[in-house]
């Protein structure tokens, strides 16, 4: 008879206690063998108690006050994870660290092999011999790309949905009682026009996880939380992810029980700058580096803040503060909204909805901060500034337009060029028709390629359309500088828009809408870290390891 | 009898018209007054956002004024017997309609000045349709 037969559990009868089972089970037992093998069992749970007891005493502190942060980074596929999102991860570890909140990282597919970011060849750098073929081909980009792998330390994870997702509930699980804050930054889409929460975060292996979906897994997870869950979303569409604030995904203004706010770079419906980024300065301009700077208190390359966000002087960053500060400072795409501005917009009741905006804007934060836009982009404060503004809209739009067409007519001469350029060097070398042949690996392997681009160099058409992607590419920049000036109108509209509805929200709102508001107002206007009780680098190894468990 | 019948049918046609424009009317005063001052939000959001967002929130207005716009037909219907029976009051007739909008201005707004423009604007465009069913009524023959 083994050991574990032994082991058997003793029948179990109705009113005796534990202690008087094992003892007759103990009594029962004939060989020595058995109590030696009983002793060891015993010794073993209590091994197991201690273990579970101390890892209680370890990770308690954090459980009951320390807030925590997760930063989940990066896009679908290497080609759409630019080295710009690994060093935003970086500023933000580093902030998150300095306030002494612990951070659980999942970026693209975290620890795994393999290239996972892409980074862009040096201006400086000289041009590959072979460039002439890839502006022949329009590769150009893609020419002065170059992969590798992430360098982010302690990572928890990558993002692929089948992965995050249950060491994300795991996380939601363990954090259900305590402050915390979730970062994105990465990509976004949207798969409807019915509901903001239609939007979703593009995660790692094309799969995607929706608004309405991370909604129903916080409700899940954290339903009742005495502490807020709070949010910085930064892609395109983000602004459907202010749902998660809400009871209902989809529609109403009823705040879910727990208290959850945050801030989103773009509307539900619009793309933001990050997704159609056509400039190289786009990380520095966009509205998450002025937000992220507000809450470092520096500037992302380490250089002074020009404007102190600490409005209120209170020595502390809220959120709701670096918003304000990103608001103001911004010239992006980007068309910022927080949740409690979210909810101010949808709460507007029908009777007030269509009424033009007061001329009299009644003083608050939005009327100070329109004032203070105002007089940055040199607009006259005076009763005609809506006309003015509308003005202003519609000449960027119209050279927005012009800008366009001019476009459009210069990509068809390129287009032009490209296809007689591509005849005749197809006419020479049959094999470039096919790049996926034996024929043409035979060309490649044989350094014919330097020599079929030295060619292309030498064609008078080539310098044409070398003309034609400069050209292009100075249009491209000017579009986008034309797209970044309409939304600064937008913007100046929309702080006119929430200043007046801040103040009909004071005279028309219900007791109970004004608590709703205020209750988001206190959750954004808390500051990064709430309190905490361990020092940042113990908390975040036990962050970090709970996560992996 | 008969000449009564036509007169009770008339006053139902009057009020259904009136009652069922008058929530367009305060959509359109208000899009004109905004355009005019440049803070037209549905403007932005016609740009920014999905159309059928917009609609739903026309359509909600629509169902939620439903009392409002009734009384503003009963006022329309009022407007008709007090001032359709001599020409020279059928001359202003209608004009109890923007008088109804500032009523309502001061009576259901806590801040009146910022709704009285857009509602007395509304009254009067409301009186458009009110002039062309008496118009109708007139090219028929007295009711």
């Amino acid at each position: 008879m083994s050991a574990l037969h032994r082991f058997r559990k003793p029948p179990v009868i109705e009113g005796q206690s534990l202690g008087a089972r094992v003892g007759s089970y103990v009594g029962k037992a004939s060989s020595l063998s058995s109590i030696i093998a009983l002793a060891r069992a015993l010794a073993c749970s209590m091994a197991c108690v201690m273990a579970c007891v101390m890892t209680w005493v370890l990770t308690w502190p954090a459980a009951v006050s320390a807030d925590e942060a997760v930063l989940i980074a990066g896009g679908p596929d290497p080609a759409s994870s630019p080295e710009d999102v690994e060093l935003t991860a970086l500023w933000i570890e580093n902030i998150l660290d300095t306030a002494g909140l612990p951070l659980t990282t999942f970026f693209t597919d975290g620890e795994s092999i393999g290239p996972d970011v892409y980074f862009k060849v040096s201006q400086d750098t000289a041009e590959s011999p072979l460039m002439p073929l890839a502006r022949l081909f329009g590769d150009d980009v893609v020419e002065r790309r170059r992969y590798r792998e992430n360098e982010l330390p302690e990572l928890a994870g990558g993002t692929r949905r089948d992965l995050l997702e249950p060491l994300f509930e795991n996380l939601l699980e363990r954090t259900r009682d305590e402050p915390l804050l979730l970062i994105y930054n990465g990509q976004g889409s949207r798969s409807g026009e019915r509901h903001a929460a239609d939007a979703s975060l593009d995660l790692w292996g094309n799969t995607t996880l929706r608004a309405s979906e991370l909604h129903a897994l916080i409700e899940k997870r954290r339903p009742r939380a005495r502490e807020p869950f709070r949010y910085l979303f930064t892609q395109c569409h983000s602004g459907g992810f202010h749902r998660l604030a809400y009871q209902d995904a989809n529609t109403g203004i009823e705040l879910a029980a727990a208290t959850r706010c945050g801030f989103t770079a773009e509307s539900a419906w619009q793309r933001s700058e990050s997704c159609s980024a056509r400039a190289d300065d786009h990380e520095q301009s966009s509205y998450s580096t002025f937000f992220l700077a507000a809450l470092d208190d520096r500037e992302r390359d380490g250089s002074v803040l020009t404007r102190n966000p600490d409005v209120d002087a209170d020595g502390d960053v809220s959120l709701r503060e670096a918003h304000f500060h990103a608001l103001e400072l911004a010239h992006s795409t980007d068309f910022a909204r927080s949740t409690s501005e979210d909810w101010l917009e949808r709460w507007q009741p029908w009777y007030l909805r269509w009424l033009p905006v007061s001329s009299h804007l009644p003083n608050n934060e939005y009327a100070r901060l329109f004032r203070s836009l105002a007089t940055r982009t040199g607009l006259p404060l005076d009763n005609r500034v809506g006309q003015t503004l509308r003005e202003r809209l519609s000449t960027h739009r119209k050279e927005l337009d012009a800008l366009r067409v001019e476009r459009d007519s210069r990509e068809q001469s390129l287009e032009a060029s490209r296809l007689d350029l591509q005849r005749e060097a197809t006419r020479r070398w049959q094999a470039l028709r096919a790049p996926y042949t034996s024929a043409y690996r035979t060309l490649a392997m044989g350094n014919e390629l330097i020599d079929i681009a030295a060619w292309i160099a030498r064609q008078p058409d080539y310098a044409e359309l070398v003309e034609h992607l400069g050209v292009l590419s100075r249009l491209e920049l000017q579009i986008l500088g034309r797209e970044r000036d309409i939304t600064a109108v937008h913007k100046l509209l929309r702080l006119r828009r929430l200043a007046d509805l801040k103040g009909q929200l004071a005279e028309h709102g219900k007791p109970h809408e004004q608590a709703s508001y205020a209750r988001l107002l206190d959750c954004e206007e808390l500051p990064l870290a709430m309190g905490r009780a361990i020092p940042a680098d113990e908390a975040r190894d036990i962050s970090a390891e709970s996560a992996l468990e | 009898m008969q000449k009564k019948t036509a007169r009770l049918l008339y006053i139902a046609f009057l009020w259904l018209i009136v009652a069922a424009a008058a929530w367009p009317a305060f959509v359109l005063a208000g899009t004109l007054l905004a355009l005019y001052t440049g803070e037209a939000r549905q403007i932005d959001a016609w740009a920014l956002e999905p159309r059928t967002l917009l609609l739903a929130d026309f359509l909600d207005g629509w169902r939620n004024s439903a009392l409002v716009s009734a009384l503003l037909g009963v006022v329309a219907i009022v407007d008709y017997i007090l001032l359709s029976r001599y020409r020279v009051t059928w001359l202003v007739g209608g004009i109890l309609l923007p008088l109804a909008g500032s009523v309502i201005a001061f009576t259901l707004y806590r801040d009146p000045v910022s709704a009285l423009p857009t509602l007395v604007v509304a009254g009067l465009l409301l009186a458009f349709p009110y002039r062309l069913v008496e118009r109708v009524r007139h090219s028929f023959g007295e009711a």
